[in-house]
């Protein structure tokens, strides 16, 4: 008999795609992963969000600047703040986990390691880098997708500019209800809050590459 | 005389153990009660916390049974990070020979 661990991975049989999810979360949920996850989540989009404005307002006022500029510098940025994010959290996750998990091994007089707490601390420390590498690149990649459309068909760059903005912006204001929504406050102050702090370094950056 | 004590062995059904063990904080007895039940043989799992410390909690886990193995108890708490600290209380029963049908 195989050992059983924790009812996500009781069930035995072929690996399926449903049981490999279930198991993941009962392990980030024991490992109490999914709040310092959602934590993340919110930064490093904010962070992604906000580099790629940076990117595309510099452009804006640059003038005459080619989509495949700006996607590149946008795609690069955000692929580097990806696997920044994924490799560094990883890491940090690790050892933070891996020190929590030898206290505990002292107060137990056992070795953990190949145990449900062992398995769901090494769980939750891939599942928060793979939380802190991906949003930013999703962040960053959704503001670009008008100037990759633009560059696909006859749009003409300023609108596709223009709409990256926008889209930034809303990018931000979606993290915001996302954010009202952990804290059970208002969904449109939060909102607001974020695009706000969006639309501020959009305003910020336009006086400041202008003057 | 060796194969009469294993035949032995394999009649005596173990029907109750107590067993007192320390767990992880982080482990839930509701997960635990439940995998534990999932194994064959089990059919009733009872969990008691005894005592909470910082990281630890002390519980007395009461298994019941037709046939419980202790193998595979054992080995589904080790797996769950539960530290067996001893087996309180057992009981087995002799299982009864099934009944000679007389030939016709």
């Amino acid at each position: 008999m195989e050992q059983s661990l924790g009812p996500g991975s009781s069930a035995r049989g072929t690996w399926s795609v449903r049981r490999w999810v279930k198991t993941l979360r009962y392990y980030v949920e024991l490992a109490e992963a999914d709040e310092l996850a959602r934590r993340y989540f919110v930064m490093n989009a904010f962070d992604g969000a906000l580099t790629v404005l940076g990117v595309i307002v510099g452009a804006f006022v640059g003038g005459e600047a080619e989509p495949k500029v700006i996607i590149s510098a946008g795609v690069g940025a955000s692929l580097a703040m990806g696997l920044s994010g994924g490799i560094g959290a990883y890491v940090a996750e690790r050892a933070e986990r891996s020190r929590a998990l030898k206290e505990l091994e002292t107060h137990m007089f056992k070795d953990l390691q190949d145990t449900l707490i062992g398995k769901a601390s090494r769980a939750a420390a891939y599942w928060v880098a793979f939380v802190d590498g991906v949003s930013p690149a999703i962040a960053a990649l959704i503001p670009l997708s008008p100037l990759i459309f633009a560059r696909l068909t006859p749009m003409p760059v300023d609108l596709a500019l223009s709409a990256s903005i926008v889209l930034n912006l809303v990018t931000l204001f979606a993290l915001g209800i996302f954010l009202g929504k952990i804290s059970k406050e208002s969904i449109w102050l939060h909102g607001l809050l974020t695009a706000g702090a969006g639309a501020l370094t959009a305003v910020l950056l336009f006086l400041f590459l202008r003057a | 005389m060796e194969s009469s004590s294993v035949i032995d062995m394999a009649s005596a059904q173990i029907r109750r153990l107590l067993i007192d063990a320390l767990k992880p904080r982080e482990a839930s007895i509701i997960d635990l009660s439940q995998t534990i039940c999932s194994v064959e043989g089990v059919e009733q799992c009872d969990i008691v916390v005894t005592e909470v410390d910082v990281r630890t909690e002390t519980v007395r886990l009461t298994i019941q049974g037709p046939n419980i193995s202790f193998d595979q108890v054992t080995k589904v708490l080790e797996g769950n990070g539960v530290a067996i600290r001893g087996v309180d209380e057992i009981s087995v029963t002799k299982a009864k020979a099934p009944p000679k049908i007389a030939p016709k």
